[in-house]
């Protein structure tokens, strides 16, 4: 489980270093990606990743953190039908804001589909 | 037929007071629900304006870290108050709602240049989309309670 207000921060802002400490670029190269390759050497795993309790989230933190995975991905070779794959079936998202969670999954479907 | 109503009748008598307290007593819950989710979205009409006062201030002053941290805490209290209500409705408005959040935001905060012109697209944005999700809601709260028709934002 990747819990972002607890393995990384509650207090996220923005898509660049420059927005904030704690922000979308930071959090999908120091924290999310490394996870994502991990579960693309093991077949079995399962990543859940755990937006709640955090301060809240800005539609750029959260595009630049899940729609950038995919584009990085997509940049070093990742075929796009494996992490179509990965996405839809072995990372699940929790968020008790169903608006905040649609919003994700849109950010994803946007960066699968460009 | 006659003998078996005055057999009868004190049992009868005690369903009709059952049945009349059964009737009275779900009249008082629903006004009573009515009135708690007429508060709750008082409340959130409320906090609506405050963020709306805040974001077109944030986008036409110097910008400020602060202020994007206040925007971004209140749009996520906001946004889980909305669907807490939307959902006691039977009605789903993330789609609003995120169009509302995005506004506020434009996407990337740093992103725009600071600050912007009173007449600025933006601006407008953030208002109509406000006034969307606010009638949007209104809208829900007349369907439920007035029995008129949800529309669709």
């Amino acid at each position: 489980m990747l819990s972002i207000a607890k393995d990384y921060s509650p207090f996220v802002l923005g898509r660049y270093p420059e927005d904030s400490d704690y922000n979308g670029t930071d959090f999908r190269e120091q924290f999310l990606l490394p996870k994502i390759k991990e579960l693309l050497q093991n077949e079995a795993e399962v990543l859940d990743i755990d937006l709640n309790g955090s301060y809240g989230y800005d539609p750029s933190f959260l595009e630049e953190a899940f729609g950038g995975s995919i584009r990085r991905l997509r940049q070093e070779g990742f075929a796009l039908a494996l992490l179509k794959k990965l996405w839809s079936s072995r990372i699940k998202i929790h968020d008790d804001d169903k608006a905040e969670y649609r919003a994700i999954k849109g950010y994803i479907e946007d960066a699968l589909h460009a | 037929m006659l003998e078996f109503f005055k057999n009868y009748y004190p049992f009868f008598n005690m369903l009709v007071i059952i049945l009349g307290w059964m009737v009275i007593n779900h009249q008082n819950n629903r006004r009573e629900i009515r009135k708690e989710i007429r508060s709750a979205l008082d409340k959130i009409q409320d906090l609506m304006t405050d963020l709306t006062t805040k974001a077109i201030d944030y986008h036409t002053n110097k910008r400020s870290k602060s202020a994007e941290e206040w925007i971004v805490a209140r749009a996520s209290l906001l946004s889980q108050r909305t669907q807490i209500i939307a959902e006691t409705l039977g009605i789903d408005r993330s789609e609003a709602i995120n169009q509302y959040k995005n506004a506020l935001m434009e996407q990337n905060f740093g992103a725009q240049q600071h600050p912007l012109d009173d007449t600025d697209e933006l601006l407008k944005k953030i208002r109509h989309q406000a006034q969307q999700l606010s009638l949007a809601l209104e809208k829900d709260f007349a369907a439920r309670y007035h029995k008129t028709k949800p529309d669709a934002v």
